[in-house]
């Protein structure tokens, strides 16, 4: 069941523009660039954000939680990282696609999908190494954070 | 009115830091996971060469000994002693590798550590803890 829901989801959410494969799994030294350029977005808004880094299997990398943050978000930093890189796409696409409302509703069955912006795939070379997520703002927050610390391996 | 101490991004860092530090002086390529006293993550970093599995294990042990204040290798001696019923403790991964953080006599937190064999992962969580102790 869980199999067959997957695969109706890969085929009627392809609707991004998006790295169509995975590459070798990020290192930790990327991982480390991806986060002093996400922290220091968080430090720049004045946030305190729990930032999550994954490989390409959604397994963690490098997490930090910033004081002050709520401690949920250690849990949902990791959460929308984990569905990022297992469904390559972000949660921005995810939460878009579920506010058009119908049967988009759908979206909140497929299994570990995180519909709220903050997680992003970490893409080098048009291939997906993992992926972040951020959580303690609010999603627009997130999302910029998120997006900074993708753009430090660009 | 009680007062508590709490761990900061700046206190993980720096176990991070000597953890790491203890690990690579013995060549060893681990998962090391930095929990508060609720046993929620503060801090996660796993080594190139780490397995992906060793990324759930290091919280698990790291969790085991900050909410229940004592190390998950204490939790193994149980069990070896022959109480098996403490492998059906909730939340307890009951392998040697996580240690409770104990500051001026109160638990803030815990280390875990997954990658190499149990004392090791042990010697490198304690290795962290030492260094925020010694300020």
């Amino acid at each position: 069941m869980g199999k067959f829901l997957l695969a109706i989801a890969a085929a009627s959410l392809s609707f991004a523009v998006q790295a169509q494969t995975y590459g070798a799994p990020i290192t930790l030294e990327q991982a480390r660039k991806v986060m002093a350029a996400a922290e220091a977005e968080a430090r720049k808004g004045n946030l305190n954000l729990s930032i999550a880094i994954v490989d390409t299997g959604g397994h963690m990398v490098l997490m930090q939680r910033m004081d002050g943050a709520f401690f949920a978000s250690a849990a949902v930093a990791g959460d929308k990282a984990w569905s990022a890189a297992a469904y390559r796409r972000t949660g921005k696409a995810f939460q878009d696609r579920l506010a058009t409302g119908g049967a988009e509703i759908r979206i909140l069955r497929l299994r570990g999908a995180n519909p709220i912006e903050g997680g992003d795939p970490i893409v080098v070379d048009g291939r997906v190494v993992g992926a972040i997520g951020v959580s303690g703002g609010s999603g627009e927050q997130d999302g910029v954070v998120a997006r900074a610390g993708v753009a430090a391996l660009k | 009115m009680k007062t508590r101490p709490e761990l900061t991004l700046e206190d993980c860092l720096k176990i991070h830091a000597a953890a790491e530090a203890e690990a690579r002086r013995n060549h060893w390529n681990v998962a090391i996971a930095i929990l508060d006293d609720g046993g929620h993550l503060l801090h996660f970093a796993r080594m190139d060469g780490a397995t992906p599995a060793n990324a759930g294990i290091a919280i698990e042990k790291g969790r085991t000994a900050a909410f229940s204040r004592r190390s998950s290798g204490k939790w193994e001696e149980m069990v070896k002693s022959g109480r098996t019923s403490m492998m059906k403790m909730p939340g307890i991964l009951p392998i040697q590798g996580g240690m409770p953080i104990v500051v001026e006599g109160t638990c803030v937190g815990g280390v875990g550590v997954s990658g190499v064999q149990s004392a090791q992962d042990e010697q490198i969580a304690q290795a962290g803890i030492d260094a925020l102790l010694k300020g």
